[in-house]
């Protein structure tokens, strides 16, 4: 390569560096003040934030996450919701930890919730079941697909910002030990399909 | 195996025509894995892509292979380093792993190319030490353990090619 063209290697390097970083400090609106929007309290409604724990943090050590544990009527649950904003691949398939962390997915199916749909799965491991259900929203509609999550994340990095607000996922999962009727959480804990 | 190669006839001519160190392909493949720092998290904390530092380390082998046999000199493949730049680019302002892992395959590839087919099929080996393959066996529905196996007989598969291509002369570069 002679040095003109090895010059012009250096100047696309550079305009490739400097357009990297611009995108990456140019700030984009997150989803806080969506988070911030979920219930604490109520009537029949306690709530209680929990840490996460080390693999957790981990994995999503870049992004806006929310751990709590909620009773609402009879139904006892742990709510995690994430906000991708600043490291969106902390919002990805949760199928792929289930099967990564040694769970056999059972039952898949879409459940009709306000706004769109959630994903129920039925997961088994050591003998135990257990039934999870997630949902992903950009605060307009709800569904349960990581491909179109990524759509709506890429497009809002493209147009920083404007094109939507961020996706979010919600995943609900029992207590250790107990059963959850999501059917009934969703009618009687809407306040969590309007964020 | 290099080492028997430094003072070859076949090769010798090549080290005169590449006497200088190539510093912006270099600087290339630098960016390139700073732009794909994910791959440790993937690497240190997905159970799918627990193997993939291995894997890399076995697919980087060719490559490392000719760093050490040119000294930081040696040809490179323009078009490849060029592709790299505009697929990291893409990668870092749509936040798209993918993309950057395959801009850091792209950037080993133009910085130490190989002659063929060899290089297009040791550039497809990088799926070894990708998270992509985990997010396949995942879907899938592959056990880990069956990824982990894949992984390794992959990286295994691009380090013996890309060692024999290396060592025979019509392919060096």
């Amino acid at each position: 390569m002679n040095d003109l063209k090895r010059r012009w290697l250096w100047v696309a390097l550079g305009t490739v560096m400097v357009l990297s970083l611009l995108w990456e400090v140019v700030p984009r609106p997150d989803a806080s003040a969506r988070l911030n929007r979920l219930p604490v309290a109520g009537f029949h409604l306690y709530s209680k934030d929990v840490p996460l724990n080390q693999v957790e943090a981990d994995i999503y050590h870049g992004a806006n996450v929310r751990k709590r544990i909620y009773q609402a009527g009879h139904e006892k649950f742990i709510l995690l919701a994430i906000d991708g904003t600043h490291d969106r691949h902390a919002v990805h398939d949760p199928l792929y930890c289930f099967r990564g962390g040694g769970w056999t997915v059972g039952s898949d199916r879409l459940m009709p919730v306000p706004g769109g749909v959630a994903r129920r799965l039925d997961l088994t491991k050591n003998g135990g079941t257990v039934e999870v259900m997630y949902w992903i929203s950009d605060n307009r509609t709800r569904h349960a697909s990581a491909l179109h999550a990524w759509w709506q994340s890429t497009l809002r990095r493209l147009t920083f910002g404007f094109s939507g607000e961020e996706p979010v996922i919600f995943i609900l999962q029992p207590l250790p030990g107990t059963t959850v009727n999501w059917d009934s959480l969703v009618s009687g804990f809407p306040e969590l399909f309007e964020i | 195996m290099l080492g028997c190669l430094r003072g070859s006839p076949a090769l010798a001519p090549q080290m005169k025509s590449v006497s200088h160190i190539v510093w912006v392909e270099t600087v290339v493949v630098v960016f390139a894995a700073l732009q794909a720092h994910d791959l440790l998290s993937a690497w240190l904390h997905s159970p799918y892509d627990r193997t993939g530092s291995v894997a890399f380390l076995l697919w980087v082998v060719p490559a490392a292979q000719m760093l050490w046999h040119y000294r930081g000199r040696g040809p490179t493949n323009r078009i490849m380093i060029l592709t790299a730049l505009v697929i990291a680019l893409t990668g870092g302002i749509c936040g798209l792993n993918f993309l950057n892992y395959a801009a850091l395959a792209l950037a080993f590839a133009g910085r130490w190319p190989m002659r063929g087919a060899k290089e297009a099929v040791w550039l497809a080996l990088s799926l070894a030490w990708m998270p992509v393959l985990g997010i396949l066996g995942a879907h899938a529905s592959l056990p880990v353990w069956v990824v982990d196996v894949a992984r390794l007989l992959l990286g295994l598969a691009a380090a013996l090619l890309g060692w024999r291509g290396n060592n025979q002369p019509e392919n060096q570069p």
